[in-house]
């Protein structure tokens, strides 16, 4: 009941509005912090779901002959932990993180389409649930995170019913994976739009795009991917849908289809992909270096460009997922040479990173840590990923587990370490308060100490032939050790992840309070309250260079003094 | 500096009021049409897979959610 005083004396109740209870002010809300929020915490609860589907996988491996689970939900279980972690995980933490801080990073009081933005965070809350509710059913995705046609087909040519060699998907299972993509589709493309607009029309007086901070320039390169990425995507879920109820054959080859035309549609998203998961966390950690290093990025002009060349690149490079098929010579001379070059603009940024940090006064909180760990993690991962563009030995490699090594040193070791150098630098701004530094630390070792045992044996047991996808193996084939290794390290993992989990409770309840600026930064964000006033400044700030917060706090040695850009 | 901030004057009545105002004027106008139209795709979508009569409520609710988002004040 709420109460409204008329005049001195007289006080009339009436009923609370949805939007004055707790509850109503979240679900009604448009204000891109408290989105924010929640994308952020859909997606550490996504998180834990898909590292206990990891751990599961872990634990039926890490002994030959396991038995822990059956081979059908062994299917389901990890098809569904790449489902969450890279679409329900990866993905909404990031745009929770672009939410969050772009618009104060730019100078804006809110994103270009506040509705908009609430309706791309509950699309995505229910296209998870709808998801995840088909464990329920028994009925999850289980044909792998990436849906191979004619597998996913739901019967096979001619027939009414699977069997007979016939391979096919029968069961809601793919239908699930099919509408729950079309689900979070929908939500990239109105969080990737409202992106968009804001960068380019709500950045404050003198924000050039060339001052503007490089999560930004990073998120606004990203979103542009997803634009141009999700459209295939979606074609391809929804030709695999009419196939499956509607009588057609999009990809069967017995009726005039091509199995081949889904993994094209499929890669053809699924490489952007890949840049869209690492783009956003390229520029958060172009944010945590300066700030831990004192020293402004170093080459600007290239960690934004280059990301820029990545971007276009990312859309030539989709059928080295596709060597083994038997594409025509020429087609493997092309990717294969795309593949590499895309190696190029990966590599300017190592080297700026690098250069940022050399010579500076370097301060290794928990942020720069991960920020540090991502760029050895990162470096692993691109430099197995160059390998497997070299086309004869990915003939080798290909569907092994040294291709799980290598996906897992660029998302886990590259998206996640920089996921959490955003998180611990820009919670004190989120909540007020600062996350436990030696709980960070600890977290940190167990992280990078987990992500070596649990995915670098993966390289030798993809050499050695160990398939991926399988249920169990055999225990003559010389891999028992080196699972039960990888499994050691996925505990660890599970361990630092609780590690995390307990730093966040105790800091939200007895944490320190951060203040304003608690990292000495660079950027507008770092120019509100913590957190920030719903407004979040009260005069649009004017800028003049690249650090418009190290320029104000430093009027003296101000970067427009000395630098033109 | 704790001192100083420990000396720092509370806002005055009216400079609370008017910041309340501010905050009333500029932050986004609250809707509860995105959350309605999310959850109504989501009905329609799972009445692909589940029965035709979840599938048409779902449309039903999707272009009630539309037309509510769209003829909302704002």
């Amino acid at each position: 009941m709420a109460t409204r005083t008329i005049t001195e004396g007289v006080t009339i109740a009436r009923r609370r509005r949805l939007s004055e209870t707790y509850i109503g002010e979240w679900i009604m809300t448009t204000d891109h912090k408290k989105i924010g929020v929640m994308y952020i915490v859909t997606a550490f609860f996504f998180f834990l779901v898909g590292g206990v589907d990891a751990l599961l996988i872990r634990t039926q491996l890490a002994v030959p002959n396991g038995k822990v689970l059956t081979p059908e939900v062994y299917n389901q279980i990890f098809t569904m932990h790449a489902v969450t972690m890279i679409f329900l995980f990866i993905m909404p933490m990031l745009t929770g993180l672009g939410n969050y801080v772009v618009p104060l990073m730019i100078g804006a009081r809110d994103m270009a389409f506040p509705r908009l933005n609430a309706f791309g965070y509950w699309i995505i809350l229910f296209g998870g649930l709808f998801l995840t509710s088909s464990f329920l059913f028994g009925a999850a995705p289980n044909a792998g995170w990436f849906a191979y046609a004619p597998l996913t087909e739901l019967s096979g040519p001619g027939t009414t019913s699977c069997g007979n060699a016939v391979m096919c998907t029968p069961g809601p299972n793919m239908d699930f994976w099919a509408l729950g993509i079309l689900m979070l589709g929908i939500s990239s493309i109105s969080a990737s739009i409202n992106f968009v607009v804001t960068i380019l029309k709500l950045r404050a007086p003198g924000m050039s795009i060339n001052r503007m901070p490089l999560f930004t320039w990073m998120t606004l390169i990203t979103a542009f991917l997803l634009l141009f990425a999700i459209p295939s995507v979606t074609m391809a879920s929804i030709l695999i849908l009419l196939d499956r109820h509607l009588g057609t054959h999009f990809y069967q080859a017995g009726f005039g289809g091509d199995p081949l035309l889904w993994q094209h549609l499929f890669w053809s998203f699924g490489h952007p992909e890949v840049y869209i998961l690492i783009l956003p966390a390229f520029g958060i950690i172009s944010e945590v270096l300066p700030v831990f290093a004192r020293k402004p990025i170093f080459g600007y002009t290239f960690i934004a460009w280059s990301g820029v060349a990545i971007g276009f690149l990312s859309f030539t490079v989709w059928a080295h997922h596709m060597f083994a098929v038997g594409l025509p010579l020429v087609a493997q001379a092309f990717f294969a040479t795309s593949t590499t070059l895309i190696a190029i603009p990966t590599a300017v940024k190592i080297f700026n990173w690098v250069g940022t940090v050399y010579g500076g006064k370097l301060s290794f909180k928990a942020p720069m840590l991960f920020a540090l760990g991502f760029i050895a993690m990162f470096l692993i991962g691109g430099l197995n990923g160059a390998a497997l563009a070299i086309v004869p030995f990915d003939y080798q490699v290909t569907d092994t587990y040294f291709v799980v090594s290598h996906l897992h040193y660029v998302l886990f070791g590259g998206s996640v370490f920089g996921i959490f150098a955003g998180i611990f630098y820009w919670f004190p701004k989120i909540t007020g308060k600062l996350l436990n530094e030696r709980l960070g630390q600890v977290q940190f070792w167990l992280m990078l100490i987990g992500v070596n045992v649990t995915f670098f044996p993966m390289h030798i047991m993809g050499l050695l032939g160990m398939p991926r996808r399988i249920y169990t193996y055999p225990g003559n084939l010389g891999w028992n050790e080196l699972n039960l290794i990888a499994t050691i390290g996925a505990f660890t993992l599970g361990i630092a992840f609780l590690v995390f989990l307990w730093n966040f409770v105790i800091t939200l309840r007895s944490g320190k309070e951060a203040g304003t600026d608690p990292w000495n930064a660079f950027t507008l964000e770092w120019d509100t309250e913590s957190p920030p006033k719903p407004y979040n400044f009260l005069e649009v700030p004017t800028v003049r260079s690249r650090r418009p917060f190290y320029d104000k706090k430093n009027p003296e040695t101000a970067d427009w003094k000395s630098v033109t850009h | 500096m704790a001192e100083d901030q420990g000396q720092r004057k509370q806002p005055s009545k009216k400079q609370k009021a008017s910041n309340e105002a501010l905050d009333q004027f500029i932050k986004p106008k609250q809707s509860y049409w995105p959350f309605a139209l999310a959850a109504s795709l989501t009905i329609t979508l799972a009445g692909v897979i589940s029965h035709p009569i979840v599938l048409w409520v779902g449309v039903a609710l999707v272009v009630v959610s539309l037309a509510g988002w769209g003829l909302e004040r704002h």
